[in-house]
């Protein structure tokens, strides 16, 4: 465990120390002052169409980051040669994979946790929050959201190369967000082998509560958090116990 | 009784390409005892690298079997007792080299507080007193090749791995790392080495290894190599002769 | 040194962000510059750039105030919220419960998680789906149904007519051919501002596209109903007749406008005779 969290923790010095991450952290408060001052025919007191873009672009920041970052994990360090040192010690796969996970959901989770914050400010400041449970809540899903991903690219870039990983998790994501619920009738048409594919797909539509903060809805019950979570929770156990397994036969 | 160090029977490592096979190593076994200076020589692309991979599990051995002080090589154990220093040294570009070692420490169990005591004073013997927080991408090549023993010596380990460990050292850093192997060993230390610095290996080796296409030809004590004058005037010359093609 | 690079990179981002908003006021400022007698397509510097990409999220970006007036639910969802239990929603009356039964646990959690009942804004709530008409026709200026939307909501119902006609007339500017929103200006001069002098000049033009291109008879009545109204509110009764005339063509067997017709004719007919 200690292997694993050392590993995770010397990885946030990366993202700070890079700081791309101050870079989207720059051009939201540009673009959140510049919506703030936008004046749609002099009415005033508007505040959901600055929610919706606003989140929108904290969720995408957050995924311009996590992506790459995610990717470039496990073949930087086999490129670059570091892992030679670093599998000289004590440290098994498994655990080295665990490590880079949860460096990558550390670093998703700083990423977005300051974006959220910077546009949690703005929200409250405009005078129209939600409630504080359905903040938390969007946060929290978020962030199971990013871990999901972060494990889904970093078991295709054992496989793959940097840029095919980056593009196939692009598009699984947006491609599960956007239509992730329809496919369903799709699939079943297909009998079995539909089943099975529409279960493996990772389902990225079941944490997205942008539109509940939008909108005010009221927040989720606990049975659905409960589900969602464990849904996660399994699906990045499983990807990172695939990954293991293929990282272990690979030889350096 | 001697403990052994290390020891390779008969392992084999077969490399395998979607339209290429090539046996790297072929049953390629010997021990190192404890306390020896092993070199491992052979031209390029002898299969040196390979070994010391192996012996890292870095890769698999297809056939035959590698323990360290006892322990297979492919448990944990056995990377807990060794040292090791790659060829090329490259480390992590956004940590200083004193975060990059604590880093290590922290891998290794090793107190804080001990670690910090071996890092500054490994720093003061090589000179790199003023780098410790220097970001690694603004270190030189040889600052960045002491920074890699640093490591390797990190945990006190008993037996020491070095592939081609004078690489990118001037002079003076040679004469440094040649005192500081005599100087393990003389504290009961093994160190495994690849070179192609056969004087250097002359200096300071008890015992070569010379390998030649994934087989070992010969295994010799330094001594024997040097006292058998009218055939050998050097290990060079010892070398040049067991791997010439018959 | 630090500090440098990351000023650089930082304001180097900004700079591009920037100037990808400029682009759309620049784009506009030029299309001023430059007006048309040739298609506004032809002088688009945005459309030459982004080519359709722009109309389709113009599109989607419309069809935002839709999902926004009904309070953020998708119209296919109505239903589905109906099933969950909650309040029935004046799309969905009666929803068979059958038709939502579902054994497949991912369905029943994502409905939980993204479907809620659809709740038609408040007067006071629906300004919010306004800057989305703003954005919609920003990208896409051929957008007249933005326009004609976006303008009513703004001059009927949120009492801001001084905006509607700008925003109605900068659609005019894109699509100077289109008889939506000049039926769209001449409902407001008519119904809010009660300038029937003005809402005559507009209902006459919308009338005249209309009727080249159109077979849509509900607009071709409104279109005839106001301006009858207007041409009878200012006084010129002939004018007001004759529209009456042409919508009975259309409603041959509409009693009250038989009547109404009637007493033009006869107030006319009056009008006439005094000296």
């Amino acid at each position: 465990m200690k292997t694993t969290v050392l590993i995770a923790t010397n990885l946030m010095k990366e993202i700070f120390r890079k700081k791309d991450i101050y870079v989207f952290v720059v051009l939201l408060v540009i673009l959140l002052i510049y919506l703030i001052n936008m004046n749609f025919f002099d009415i005033g007191g508007l505040s959901r169409y600055l929610k919706e873009i606003g989140l929108g672009m904290v969720y995408l920041f957050s995924l311009f980051i996590t992506v790459p970052f995610s990717a470039k994990l496990v073949g930087e360090e086999i490129q670059n040669k570091t892992i030679y040192p670093l599998l000289a010690k004590p440290v098994t796969r498994f655990q080295f994979i665990a490590g880079k996970f949860l460096g990558a959901l550390l670093v998703a989770g700083a990423s977005f946790s300051l974006f959220y914050f910077i546009f949690y400010l703005v929200d409250i400041s405009k005078g129209t929050p939600v409630g504080f449970i359905l903040y938390l809540e969007t946060y929290a899903f978020a962030i199971l959201m990013l871990a999901l991903l972060s494990a889904l690219t970093i078991f295709l870039s054992i496989h793959m190369t940097f840029s095919t990983t980056v593009t196939l998790a692009y598009l699984i994501y947006f491609i599960m967000s956007w239509f992730g619920a329809s496919f369903r009738d799709y699939f079943y048409n297909f009998s079995i082998p539909g089943y099975i594919a529409y279960y493996l797909l990772p389902h990225f539509e079941f944490f997205d509560l942008r539109d509940r903060v939008v909108h005010s809805w009221p927040a989720l019950p606990a049975w659905v958090v409960g589900c969602a979570a464990a849904y996660a929770l399994i699906y990045i156990s499983v990807l990172l116990y695939f990954s293991a397994f293929a990282f272990k036969k690979k030889w350096f | 009784m001697v403990e052994t160090a290390l020891s390779l029977t008969g392992v084999g490592v077969t490399y395998k390409g979607k339209n290429y096979t090539k046996e790297a190593l072929f049953e390629l076994s010997f021990k190192v005892e404890r306390g020896e200076i092993f070199g491992f020589l052979g031209p390029n692309g002898a299969g040196k690298t390979t070994t010391i991979k192996a012996i890292l599990n870095l890769i698999y051995p297809n056939t035959g079997q590698i323990e360290i002080f006892g322990c297979p090589a492919s448990k944990v154990c056995a990377r807990k007792r060794i040292g090791y220093m790659p060829e090329i040294a490259n480390y992590y570009w956004y940590l200083t080299a004193k975060e990059l070692l604590l880093m290590y420490a922290g891998i290794l169990n090793i107190p804080k507080a001990l670690a910090l005591k071996r890092i500054d004073s490994f720093f003061e013997i090589v000179g790199l007193q003023d780098a410790g927080n220097v970001l690694m991408k603004n270190f030189s090549k040889g600052m960045m090749q002491k920074v890699s023993l640093a490591q390797a010596l990190l945990n006190d380990p008993d037996l020491l791995i070095l592939d081609e460990p004078a690489g990118g050292l001037d002079p003076v850093a040679r004469t440094q790392l040649r005192s500081l192997i005599l100087e393990l060993k003389n504290k009961g230390k093994t160190v495994f080495f690849s070179s192609h610095e056969l004087s250097e290996v002359e200096l300071i080796c008890d015992r070569v290894g010379i390998l030649k296409e994934g087989r070992l030809l010969k295994t010799e004590k330094v001594k024997d190599i040097l006292n058998q004058k009218t055939q050998h005037q050097s290990l060079e010359n010892y070398f040049l002769n067991i791997i010439k093609p018959e | 040194m630090v500090l440098k690079k990351f000023l650089f990179k930082s304001s180097s981002a900004g700079i591009i962000f920037i100037l990808v908003f400029l682009a759309g006021q620049i784009d506009d400022y030029f299309l001023r510059c430059y007006a048309a007698a040739s298609p506004r397509t032809n002088n688009d510097i945005m459309l030459k750039i982004f080519g359709q990409l722009r109309q389709d999220v113009g599109l989607m970006v419309y069809l935002k105030a839709d999902q926004y007036y009904h309070g953020g639910t998708h119209h296919p969802q109505h239903k589905t919220a109906e099933y969950l239990g909650k309040e029935p929603c004046e799309h969905a009356p009666g929803a068979e419960k059958a038709d939502f039964e579902t054994k497949d646990f991912f369905t029943r959690l994502y409905r939980a998680v993204r479907h809620q009942p659809a709740r038609h804004l408040s007067d006071e709530q629906s300004k919010e789906i306004t800057p989305w008409f703003y954005l919609a026709t920003k990208l896409d200026p051929q957008n007249i149904k933005a326009y004609v939307i976006g303008g009513y909501w703004l001059g009927m119902r949120l009492s801001k007519p001084d905006e509607a006609l700008k925003f109605l007339r900068q659609g005019l500017f894109s699509n100077p051919d289109a008889w939506q929103i000049y039926e769209q200006v001449a409902d407001i001069y008519f119904l809010v501002k009660k300038d029937y002098r003005k809402s005559v000049v507009y209902f006459e033009r919308a009338y005249s596209l209309f009727n080249q291109s159109e077979t849509d008879v509900f607009e071709l009545k409104h279109l005839l109903v106001f301006l009858a109204a207007s041409y009878e509110f200012l006084g010129e009764y002939p004018a007001a007749l004759k529209y009456h005339e042409k919508l009975l063509k259309i409603n041959p067997d509409d009693a009250k406008l038989k009547t109404k017709i009637s007493n033009l004719t006869d107030v006319i007919v009056r009008t006439k005779e005094q000296p």
